[in-house]
């Protein structure tokens, strides 16, 4: 009794919702979003911030293992590889498992993950990143960028967004705080005029940045 | 209930025009609340989805449509003089209070996933368009301890923010102007804008899909019940007295009785002014005392300026108050600035006057950013801060002279980017009987009838 019942409400708020599982307000919507939603959780989850990861291995190498293990790729300072993990393997044997004194993350290729916002409390403190790939990142949205600009503002160099569907041309508000951004990838997902317009503003309004992946519309269109 | 079924079909049979669709409003809920501005639908959202078919919830709004209808076209204009349809709509972290601090923060995290909180079924999913460009507080030399007071304060519950000296202001806004600056203070994450009408309507929809009923028309006056059963012994049956129900003046001029258990006070800034209906105001009695809001107009002015800052600019902050943002991409930005206690407009009308930007707010931006010297005024408009002026701060909770009634008001011009925590800590002061989420307790009207002002040095 008592187990099956607290499966119905989540022991975080200590409500019991069940007049939220009343069968007559079950509907497709409603299973739609609890599916969506325990998805969510797991991925959160597996996800998590784990503080003792980062004691023992130290920022940029607990990032590096968040990565990797993850099916990401990684690069240090210094090395001119790629760290990536064999699918078939279960470890990765390019990766020290101690903290490795000077040791710094270089760039970070998270491209096709399903990382969330919440999994950047991963990312912290890396003083040395200067290239972040979120190449097909779904969950990547605005308010993942806001993030990365406030983490990353004074190293990041390269920052490739290509392809993350959710991201609107909202985000380019934060972007002049990556005071070094050198280059921004937007591939695919300028579509709207005015996120092509807001994309030339951006360019205006900080000469060191280069916008790549823009098809910029065509003057002479402008003008019907 | 069918005999009403079947008046109401007679009365379609003999043409007869329902009296102010009578069947369709409520004439007593459980909860009713005053205002159905974001706050309103805020408060009435978390209560439908705390409690769904539990619990009744109405709300009351003087002005949800207006339909202006012209031979060829029609318009839809609606809460013509709210303040959240009138507001800038900014959020940030940087303010002085915990409170204030938290509210933000929690609303950050709701605007995240407001797709999971407000979505409704068949309905395109909630956007509230938010910028996050982030602010910059600028302060002079004589107030610099004070913002690294709050950057400490805001970094300690988890906001992210950095304090700039002048070479690092210079060297990140160029085109900033830092004489007489001696600090700044700059926001990481989770500060912009976002877009007011939308917020209001995404909670106003989703509160309406869980079941909560909108009522049109206007707050008239109050009935009230003496003696009631909460009394005890220490107080005498004259002083505390219970609300019964409001009067409502319906669109059609016809005049209602809707009663209710519990009544929320979020009229924004008429709030002092329906607490008078109420016969609060006296100041002799804790029983009478007033609601310390009042209406007090402030200017956002429209300027375009081809050569601003643009992208590379947060939402900037003077120390003297004024402030410019962004607005759109055709090089338009909105500023404004609070008129001080002198200059304060009178409010019996929101027309906006120009001669306040050429006076007092124009050669303060001019002289923070020169390259606003070339600017020109597009548009203008005014709307009412809800004004608390005790202390400039929100008045959450209990008033002393009615068992029942509650408010959520005077949030002086940072209200609705509070919204979502205070429409769950009303609830959950009325469900629950405590804060449960983020405790507003200083919030409370007790620091008014004992005279401690709680103050906020961020308003702006
Ligand atoms: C120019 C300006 C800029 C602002 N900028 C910001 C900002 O950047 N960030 C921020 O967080 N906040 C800002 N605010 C403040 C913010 O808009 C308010 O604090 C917030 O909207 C208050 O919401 P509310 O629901 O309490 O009030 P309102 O939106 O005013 O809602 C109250 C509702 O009650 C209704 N009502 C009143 N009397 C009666 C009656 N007798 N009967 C029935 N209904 C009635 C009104 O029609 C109204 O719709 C700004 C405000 C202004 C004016």
């Amino acid at each position: 009794m008592y187990g099956l019942l607290s499966a119905l409400y989540s022991k975080k708020n200590q409500v019991l919702d069940l007049h939220h599982y009343n069968p007559i307000r079950i509907s497709g919507f409603l299973l739609n979003s609890w599916k969506t939603k325990t998805i969510k959780d797991a991925e959160l989850l597996d996800q998590a911030y784990i503080p003792e990861r980062h004691q023992i291995l130290g920022n940029d190498l607990a990032s590096a293992h968040f990565i990797v293990y993850r099916g990401g790729r990684v690069k240090f300072i210094g090395d001119n590889f790629w760290i990536s993990k064999d699918n078939k393997a279960k470890t990765c044997d390019k990766l020290p498992n101690n903290y490795v004194k000077d040791y710094y993350l270089e760039a970070i290729d998270a491209s096709g993950l399903r990382l969330r916002y919440e999994g950047l409390a991963n990312l912290t403190n890396l003083s040395q990143l200067t290239e972040l790939r979120l190449r097909g990142c779904p969950c990547v949205d605005d308010w993942f960028v806001d993030r990365i600009s406030g983490e990353f503002c004074s190293t990041l160099e390269h920052l490739d967004l290509s392809d993350c569907h959710q991201v609107t041309e909202n985000a380019l508000s934060c972007i002049y705080r990556i005071t070094n951004l050198k280059t921004l990838v937007l591939e695919n997902i300028v579509k709207s005029r005015s996120f092509e317009y807001a994309c030339l503003l951006l360019e205006d309004a900080l000469p060191q940045l280069n916008i790549i992946g823009v098809k910029y519309m065509d003057v002479t269109k402008l003008s019907d | 209930m069918f005999k009403s079924d079947f008046v109401d079909m007679k009365d379609r049979l003999l043409g007869k025009t329902l009296t102010a669709r009578e069947r369709d409003i409520p004439r007593f809920c459980d909860v009713l609340i005053i205002g159905g501005g974001v706050m309103g639908s805020a408060i009435a959202y978390w209560l439908k989805w705390r409690t769904l078919d539990g619990l009744k919830v109405v709300v009351i709004e003087k002005d949800s449509t207006v339909i202006e209808k012209n031979p060829n076209s029609f318009k839809v204009r609606s809460y013509r003089d709210s303040s959240t349809t009138l507001s800038v709509g900014g959020l940030r972290q940087q303010f002085s209070l915990k409170e204030n601090i938290e509210l933000s923060l929690y609303t950050a995290d709701f605007f995240r996933n407001i797709k999971e909180h407000l979505s409704v079924k068949g309905g395109d999913p909630p956007d509230v368009q938010f910028n996050p460009s982030g602010y910059l507080f600028l302060s002079a030399e004589d107030t610099a301890h004070t913002l690294v007071e709050n950057a400490r304060l805001q970094r300690s519950l988890g906001a992210k923010v950095e304090l700039l000296s002048l070479e690092k202001l210079k060297e990140k806004f160029p085109w900033l102007n830092t004489e007489g600056l001696f600090l700044g203070c700059h926001g990481l994450e989770n500060e912009g804008w976002f877009d007011p009408w939308s917020l209001l309507f995404a909670f106003k929809r989703k509160a309406m899909s869980l079941g909560a009923e909108y009522v049109e028309g206007e707050v008239t006056g109050f009935n009230f019940k003496q003696g009631s059963e909460y009394i005890n012994q220490d107080i005498s049956s004259e002083d505390v007295k219970h609300l019964e129900g409001a009067q409502v003046k319906l669109k059609d001029g016809q005049t209602i009785n809707l009663n209710c258990g519990l009544m929320v006070l979020a009229a924004g800034p008429q709030s002092g002014e329906i607490g008078r209906l109420m016969g609060l105001g006296a100041q002799n009695s804790i029983y009478t005392a007033p609601i310390p809001v009042e209406p007090r107009k402030r200017y956002v002015y429209s300027v375009h300026c081809p050569d601003g800052p643009g992208f590379s600019s947060p939402i900037l902050i003077d120390p003297s108050g004024t402030y410019f943002r962004r607005e759109g991409l055709g090089g338009n930005y909105l500023c404004g600035r609070s008129p001080t206690d002198e200059e304060e407009p009178p409010t019996d009308n929101l027309e906006v006057d120009y001669d306040f930007f050429e006076s007092k707010v124009w050669p303060i931006l001019a002289h923070r950013v020169p390259a606003f010297e070339k600017c020109k005024v597009k548009s203008a408009w005014a709307g009412y801060y809800d004004f608390n002026y005790f202390d400039e701060n929100a008045v959450i909770g209990h008033h002393p002279g009615f068992c029942n009634l509650y408010m959520a008001t005077g949030f002086s011009g940072h209200g609705i980017q509070q919204a979502p925590g205070v429409g769950r800590a009303v609830m959950e002061m009325l469900i629950d009987g405590e804060f449960k989420t983020i405790d507003l307790s200083r919030l409370s009207f007790e620091r008014y009838i004992e005279k401690i002002p709680l103050w906020e040095s961020n308003i702006v």
